[in-house]
């Protein structure tokens, strides 16, 4: 039977009426529920307070959840920082807390600097801890230009000699878009309904206050593919990139490494007093071994020789520290195609270490005992980093318990 | 502008619905004044200078055809000159803007030549308006428009729902309309025109563009050198068609319901074309305002001037007694050609040329099956249910395997995903679901997939909900017949007991279902795209 009919004027009526209730019934939803923790809502247990939904949205998330944390430290790096570094480790002397992650999936030292430009303009910045992806060639650093939707977010923006902060003119339009795309936009709603049916899944990742997405989706995606799919995935996809950075190598094998970026984000950290970080972070042997096939090995070994020259001993501000040798965390065998059940203990991948490894990291970057694993590189002790760095495949097994 | 953006519904929409009502009480002139404004605002909005290139074309039309008014019937010679002269001025005009870069690319292709062009500022949906504006001259020069003046003209070629992607008008079915229009927003307008929208919009932002994120990198990969396996080819391959024919008739039904609320309907432009158990029906459902163009000022006057030319001779022309030479002269050479600028009309590049010639064939093929099916079966059943579901099949396969060389970005991108959609490129299975299904897919020579598995899954589930969709569902058109939501549109006698069961109807249920979907579109706006067919 149709449904019966009214008057076209009140259909037009109801239509708007009903349209209007609708997307402000959607936008309350998404604003309360808050997926990407753009409107700062509380977070309720059993309904919003993990925010499993804000690990693709981590740029625009962790910006603005930075600027409610107002740490004294930040954590600046890709994935590796994001899952590995732990801002809430009980190794974090309390001076330095509270801690931020600021890792993010991909994050360039253009993005790096951003990062810590926002991190340091919420006012309490006074420590950055770095992690670094290897450059072995071929990385062209981001061309300059217009400021990317990342940077229009920030609260500030550089001025004068390219370290001094003035308020980012762009931030409150780019604010009000995000606002409005988290309250009205479908994929917002659909993570909004993600959220809230998805916070007993164990599996996902929930992006903390402190900005860390945490190890979840790792410990889903081995138990449901195995280390052998993960690890087969991982060297696929580093085997075209290393062979694409030894073509650019062969091409131009003078070329030093560009270390402008790395230099500009020391310069402001001493221009703002702050403590800084640097780390060149553990790789499991697999891209190790990747490394030296793809004749790469020399290079990085120059890579890391620039970084520890712009790190003079004297400065107490500035340190190095370099995790990439090999030793036993990172010769942890694999295990075999159809095993799901045995779990690694320090990576994820080749290129990712897990939270156990990231606390070693941090106890002997905060001052703990030296067990062999990680160095500190100054400008005085680079040979040491390019005797470290040369280190062959077989070195490397050799170094296997 | 886009239809599906926020400073259209948000500003220019309300704008001038509200400026059009408003400036309606001054009467006729005003409102149609209004909306010549408005039209021209919607298309300097992306870009300005869109409106300093069109504006001097129109004004050089409008020349002509009033020339010709004025010379037809005492000096028919000198106004087939200027038909021919205004013919040429639109080709040129959309020559140099659309293939000037494609034919000096060519040019260095063939003979080698350096003089490559490297922009040329494309006015937006020039190809559409191009075709009115030729139309229009062909029929002031017929005789069937006797009447217009400059605002019609203006009017007739800027109206902003169908400016830049059609449906493809004649002046002697709109203006008519616009000179009875009342000039005011009418609630039942509205309701028609709102609904209509709200259609449009939830298969443009919803069933299009999500489609579309699984579709667009399967193309890119093979545009990078990969060679797609067997799932992903068909994937790219029929979900393209599925995302295009969703865009475009999305678009085509917001077009129809933004005409709509100002009291004019237009053309409709698709009527379920994927239904079609033959290439000659599936080209009657699809774009249909093109195909009516091109067989009307194209393939038919070509068509009758060759058989006139061999009934002159004595010649065999196309009836009972078809020989080979008048099917190749009367109906093969006509249809390549006219599929050929099809081709070239939808887009500057190989592969559309391509896309249109295979077409041409399909339709050949047809029409040479039809001829020969009567020859040889005189007395055969028509309609039995394996003939329909061979004949569907058929045409299906033959649209989704052309859309693949529509959609690819080069005729070797196209080539390697048919290779895929042949098998020639293997198959694989993401890894999650060959793990499972133990030795079959490795004694079958099917590899793992180690990326991407659930996106893979997720992607041909949503390709299988728009497939029901544009099979099992009653269109736009249908659900609103009895309100001829497109010009002529009626109710149908024979239509499906689902089509009349969703009638639409001005209900509160209605009501509250399309503001459903109308929200869905809205949410979905929040990621910007382009409508596929503004390009062209």
């Amino acid at each position: 039977m149709a449904p019966p009919t009214i008057p076209a004027r009140r259909f037009c009526l109801v239509w708007l009426g009903a349209l209007l209730a609708i997307l402000a019934v959607v936008a309350g939803f998404d604003a309360a529920v808050d997926p990407y923790a753009v409107f700062g809502a509380p977070r309720l247990a059993g309904f919003n307070a993990r925010k499993i939904a804000a690990a693709p949205q981590q740029r625009m998330a962790k910006t603005y959840e930075v600027e409610r944390i107002r740490p004294v430290t930040v954590l600046l790096g890709s994935s590796r920082v994001d899952i590995g570094l732990d801002p809430a480790s009980p190794a974090w002397p309390v001076a330095m807390r509270p801690v931020f992650n600021y890792g993010l999936d991909g994050m360039g030292l253009r993005q790096a600097r951003a990062a810590l430009m926002q991190a340091a303009a919420t006012g309490r910045l006074r420590n950055a801890v770095l992690v670094l992806d290897p450059d072995l060639g071929g990385d062209a650093p981001a061309p300059p230009g217009p400021p990317d939707e990342t940077e229009r977010r920030l609260l500030v923006r550089t001025g004068g000699d390219g370290t001094a902060l003035v308020p980012n003119p762009a931030r409150r339009r780019q604010h009000l878009s995000d606002l409005f795309l988290s309250a009205l936009s479908l994929g917002a709603l659909r993570d909004s309904v993600r959220t809230v049916l998805g916070q007993d899944d164990p599996g996902a990742a929930d992006l903390s206050p402190a900005g860390a997405t945490g190890e979840n989706r790792f410990r889903a995606w081995a138990a449901a593919s195995g280390y052998h799919a993960m690890f087969a995935q991982k060297d696929a996809a580093n085997a075209e990139k290393l062979a694409a950075a030894a073509r650019w190598v062969a091409a131009h094998p003078d070329a030093a490494p560009d270390l402008g970026a790395v230099a500009r984000i020391i310069a402001f950290c001493r221009a703002h007093g702050l403590r800084l970080v640097i780390i060149i972070p553990p790789v499991h042997e697999h891209l190790l071994n990747q490394i030296a096939a793809h004749g790469l090995a020399d290079r990085f070994a120059r890579w890391k020789a620039g970084l520890a020259a712009l790190v003079p001993a004297s400065d107490a501000a500035v340190q190095l520290w370099d995790f990439s040798g090999a030793g036993p965390y990172v010769s942890e065998p694999m295990p075999p195609p159809d095993d799901r059940h045995t779990m690694l203990r320090w990576f994820w991948d080749p290129t990712h270490f897990t939270r156990a490894l990231g606390e070693r990291l941090l106890r002997r970057v905060l001052g703990g005992p030296a067990d062999g694993f990680g160095a500190r590189l100054t400008a005085e002790v680079n040979t040491k980093a390019d005797t470290r760095a040369g280190g062959k495949p077989q070195d490397v097994a050799r170094a296997q318990p | 502008m886009l239809f599906n953006s926020y400073v259209f519904l948000l500003a220019f929409l309300p704008a001038t619905l509200i400026g059009f009502h408003l400036t309606g009480r001054f009467g006729r002139d005003a409102a149609l004044l209004w909306l010549i404004a408005a039209s021209l605002v919607f298309y300097a909005w992306w870009r300005p200078l869109n409106v300093l290139l069109i504006a001097p074309s129109i004004l050089i039309n409008y020349a002509i055809a009033r020339a010709l008014l004025r010379v037809a019937a005492p000096r028919p010679r000198l106004a087939r000159v200027l038909l021919l002269g205004g013919i040429l001025f639109n080709i040129a005009f959309l020559g140099y803007f659309k293939y000037a870069l494609f034919l000096t690319s060519v040019a260095h292709d063939v003979f080698g030549t350096n003089r490559l062009l490297t922009a040329v500022v494309l006015p937006l949906g020039i190809s559409f308006i191009t075709f009115q504006k030729i139309a229009f001259l062909v029929d002031v020069h017929g005789g069937r428009i006797s009447r217009f003046s400059l605002r019609d003209y203006a009017l007739f070629v800027l109206f902003f729902p169908q400016l830049v992607a059609g449906p493809i008008v004649h002046y002697r079915e709109m203006m008519p309309q616009f000179h009875a229009a009342p000039c005011r927003c009418r609630a039942e307008d509205l309701a028609v025109g709102a609904s209509l929208f709200c259609f449009g919009l939830f298969k443009k932002g919803i069933l299009a563009d999500q489609i579309a994120t699984y579709v667009s990198p399967l193309y890119a990969a093979a545009a990078g050198g990969a060679h797609p396996a067997l799932l992903d080819a068909w994937l790219a391959a029929l979900g393209f068609t599925l995302q295009i024919y969703f865009d475009f008739s999305g678009y085509t039904d917001m077009a129809l319901g933004l005409a709509r609320c100002f009291g004019i309907r237009l053309p409709m432009n698709f009527n379920s074309p994927l239904r079609a158990t033959s290439i000659i029906e599936f080209w009657l459902r699809w774009h249909v305002s093109l195909t009516r163009f091109l067989t009307a000022y194209i393939y038919n006057p070509l068509s009758l001037a060759l058989t006139r030319r061999r009934l002159a001779r004595g010649k065999a022309v196309i009836g009972r007694r078809t020989t080979p030479a008048a099917f190749v002269t009367l109906l093969l050479f006509p249809t390549l050609l006219t599929m050929f600028l099809s081709g070239l009309w939808h887009g500057a590049g190989y592969q559309y040329v391509l896309w249109g010639v295979l077409h041409g064939v399909f339709l050949c093929i047809n029409h040479g099956w039809r001829l020969l099916r009567t020859r040889l079966w005189p007395k055969a059943r028509r309609g039995t249910w394996p003939g329909t579901a061979a004949g569907f099949t058929l045409t299906f396969l033959a649209v989704v395997a052309a859309m693949a060389l529509f959609r690819a970005p080069t005729v070797g991108t196209a080539l390697r995903l048919w290779g895929g959609m042949a098998g020639l490129n293997g198959t694989t299975l993401p890894e999650a679901i060959y793990a499972h299904l133990g030795p079959l897919p490795a004694a079958l020579g099917i590899l793992p997939d180690w990326s991407g598995g659930a996106q893979s899954l997720e992607a041909w589930a949503w390709t299988a909900v728009l497939l029901a969709i544009a099979l099992g569902l009653p269109n736009t058109l249908h659900l609103l017949a009895a309100h001829e939501p497109a010009l002529g549109v009626k109710p149908q006698a024979g239509a499906g007991w689902l089509a009349r069961r969703l009638q639409w109807t001005p209900s509160a249920a209605w009501a509250v279902g399309l503001a459903v979907l109308g929200a869905a579109g809205f949410l979905s706006l929040g990621r910007l795209s382009e409508f596929l067919y503004w390009q062209f």
